[in-house]
């Protein structure tokens, strides 16, 4: 192995002169090895080879992972925490619930029976342009006749409720209109 | 010698099935057949005598525990290569994980530690081209060290590294061309 002997790799090397000259001048690399070195080495290997192998560590069962995560969440420190926050969620939590108590509409604790027929009378008398006219007549049917008679007659609006115009306002608010319209525009509109 | 050598592998294997005193005496004989070929092989990509001595050694501790799981397919060295191989690439990441890039681009660290090292002895050409060699991938560096250093033909290196021949021609190309370029930028 010291020279070149196979021609082919000759050939190979042809065209890189460092390559060729170094294996024909040079063929090693100038590693050496420490004497005795092989002589040794087998019992050495076997030596090593014979010796336990360490095992690895067995992996813990979820349950056992489990029941350490616990534990260690009995630990002083952690069960202050833990309990710090408990109490804070069962605080918040009566907290909200209270407050939801206080602000709750008082419509569910009155009970229909405790309003006067007067009181009912009042509000559906106020109120009765807020109701479809269908809807109370048949509602009200022949008990209520003051009721029916009442969202028939009267109109939704009292009638001193707006301020009447005087007439001669009226008059020389149309006279004001018509002096404003164009002739054009009133032929158009006729 | 080629049936030479299937005779002792025969002899080797056959101690090794028996056990006992009988293994260790079948594993004596494969550390005297190829200890020195496969020191050589690993030596030539850690380049480091103690790095090589480590390696081989656990190299042979695990053929040791696992011969029963050669089957007998390819040729007993072929399997102790490829073992010997894959031992050497897995040590050569681990120490690129380990060691940091130098800032300068000058000479290697493995070029300082070997001129420092007593178990080398070359020339200022050789470490050029040992230095060269590093630069290499590992697949690369292993078909040139079997063609450059060995003179393993072609076809002996298909049967060792599982590759076609034209594929490894063209590696081994590849690889002396790096290497001369390597070399022509040095001097």
């Amino acid at each position: 192995m010291s020279s070149m002997n196979d021609k082919e790799l000759r050939d190979e090397l042809g065209e890189l002169p460092f390559l060729k000259k170094m294996k024909e001048q040079s063929p090693q690399t100038g590693l050496q090895v420490p004497k005795n070195y092989f002589k040794h080495l087998p019992d050495e290997v076997l030596r090593k080879a014979k010796e336990p192998v360490p095992q690895p560590l067995p992996q813990p069962s979820w349950m056992e992972r489990a029941g350490e995560f616990f534990a260690g969440l009995l630990q002083p420190r952690y069960a202050m925490a833990f309990a710090s926050v408990l109490a804070l969620v069962v605080a918040g939590i009566w907290f909200i619930g209270k407050s939801d108590r206080e602000t709750a509409p008082p419509i569910a604790a009155v009970s229909l029976n405790d309003i006067s027929d007067e009181e009912l009378f009042a509000y559906v008398s106020e109120n009765i342009s807020d109701f479809d006219h269908d809807l109370v007549l048949e509602t009200a049917g022949p008990e209520l006749p003051e009721i029916k008679t009442q969202s028939k007659t009267k109109p939704s609006l009292p009638k001193t409720a707006a301020p009447k115009p005087e007439v001669e306002e009226m008059e020389e608010y149309i006279d004001d209109v018509i002096d404003e319209i164009n002739v054009e525009d009133l032929e158009e509109l006729l | 010698m080629v049936q030479n050598s299937e005779i002792v592998d025969e002899r080797i294997l056959s101690l090794l099935r028996e056990g006992g005193s009988q293994a260790d005496r079948g594993f004596r004989l494969l550390m005297e057949s190829y200890q020195e070929r496969l020191y050589w092989q690993v030596r030539r990509m850690v380049f480091d005598h103690e790095d090589a001595n480590d390696v081989l050694q656990n190299c042979f501790v695990k053929i040791y525990r696992s011969h029963h799981t050669f089957e007998g397919k390819s040729k007993l060295f072929t399997w102790l290569y490829r073992i010997a191989t894959n031992e050497a690439i897995t040590f050569l990441n681990k120490k690129k994980q380990r060691m940091s890039t130098p800032l300068d681009a000058g000479e290697s660290p493995m070029a300082n530690s070997l001129r420092a090292d007593e178990h080398f002895d070359g020339d200022a050409a050789q470490l050029k081209l040992l230095a060269a060699i590093e630069t290499l991938p590992d697949k690369q560096r292993q078909v040139f060290n079997l063609r450059y250093f060995d003179e393993m033909s072609y076809a002996e290196m298909s049967e060792l590294l599982g590759t076609s021949e034209g594929a490894l021609k063209a590696s081994f190309h590849h690889a002396a061309k790096k290497i001369e370029g390597y070399l022509v930028n040095c001097d």
